[in-house]
């Protein structure tokens, strides 16, 4: 199935704006947001530490609604579904 | 409505916006109070602003001092104010630019013990910080005490506003659960006016109780590409801060 992903602020620089990704049916954010890290030191100290789990700050959202930290081990993502990576931004 | 209406002089300063929400809501705004926690890149658009705009009374609360780097973006001070305090800076541009305005300046730090005497009865907080660590004491502090909180924060060329309903929407501990603490953030004074702007638009809205605001709503500017994006919320049952607090709707 194919999924698109949407990246803001630093994860743009990092991981490139509107990526079309290819998943195995069924796969979860944890699934996806590893294939996105690959073994990529730097993207996994920004997006997903060394053991996949997406680091606390990071807002996932699917189809424009953010999607709770706790639903992420239940959540089976779907063909078409657009989710947006965001590292809030934290300065005034 | 109660208080003080305005004048014959400020009906001429204010007679394009009249055309929008009348006396009535000018009455409104000035006799309305606004607390801004932080007169940097956020702060100096918010105050401008909500001070031409005619909002009574601002409080604008800020501990530090001006200095030569801080001039790119915070637009509230000017090359001959390094060195002053910046509420001082502050006070000074917001009385002449609005002389019927009233600005308690508060050059004071924002901490549990403080942050009650800082807010005062002001029923709007702008969030115009620039650290998650104080946001999460003025987000404790607005649910609390039932007050509006409206937080924008910046980095380089990308923004996020949202606004804090007590009861009512997701709060900061809701949406930004565990943010790490980041010094020196590269900023272009653009972003920080376009996500104060956005966040006086949203003060302005609540004083009057016209349009839909920011609950539940976390928008994102990308300035690089000129989009404005928007992540739809809702609060967290378990949240410490507000997940205890009852419904408005109850
Ligand atoms: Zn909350």
């Amino acid at each position: 199935m194919k999924v698109k992903v949407k990246t803001f602020a630093r994860f743009r620089e990092l991981f490139g704006s509107d990526l079309a990704i290819d998943l195995p049916e069924g796969t979860g954010i944890t699934g996806l947001v590893s294939g996105i890290c690959g073994n990529d030191p730097e993207k996994q100290d920004a997006l997903c530490g060394k053991e996949g789990n997406i680091l606390g700050h990071v807002i996932v959202a699917v189809n424009g609604v953010r999607l709770d930290r706790d639903d992420f081990p239940t959540f089976s993502l779907k063909e078409g579904d657009e989710v947006a990576l965001y590292p809030p931004v934290s300065g005034g | 409505m109660e208080g003080s209406k305005i004048s014959v002089e400020e009906s001429e300063r204010y007679c394009r916006q009249l055309l929008i929400f009348g006396e009535e809501g000018q009455n409104r705004l000035k006799n309305s109070h606004v607390a801004i926690a932080g007169a940097g890149g956020l702060g100096s658009p918010v105050a401008y602003y909500l001070a031409v705009a005619g909002v009574g009374s601002l409080t604008i609360i800020d501990k530090d001092v001006v200095e030569l780097s801080n001039l790119n973006r915070q637009i509230l001070h000017y090359d001959e104010d390094i060195g002053i305090e910046k509420v001082e800076s502050a006070s000074i541009k917001l009385k002449r630019i609005n002389p019927h305005i009233t600005v308690h300046a508060k050059s004071e730090n924002i901490d549990p013990s403080s942050v009650d005497s800082l807010i005062g009865d002001a029923s709007v907080i702008v969030d115009a910080m620039d650290n998650f660590e104080t946001r999460y004491i003025l987000n404790s502090f607005a649910v609390k005490n039932r007050k509006i909180l409206v937080h924008g924060a910046v980095r380089s060329f990308d923004g996020q506003v949202t606004t804090v309903i007590p009861g009512k929407s997701a709060c900061l501990a809701c949406i930004f659960p565990d943010v790490k603490v980041s010094d020196k953030v590269p900023v272009i004074g653009i972003t920080p006016g376009i996500i104060g702007l956005l966040q006086a638009n949203e003060v302005i809205k609540h004083l009057l109780g016209i349009g839909e605001g920011l609950g539940n709503r976390l928008l994102l500017w990308d300035g690089l590409t000129g989009r404005l994006e928007e992540i739809k919320l809702k609060k967290r049952p378990d949240c410490p801060v507000c997940g205890n607090e009852y419904s408005m709707e109850d």
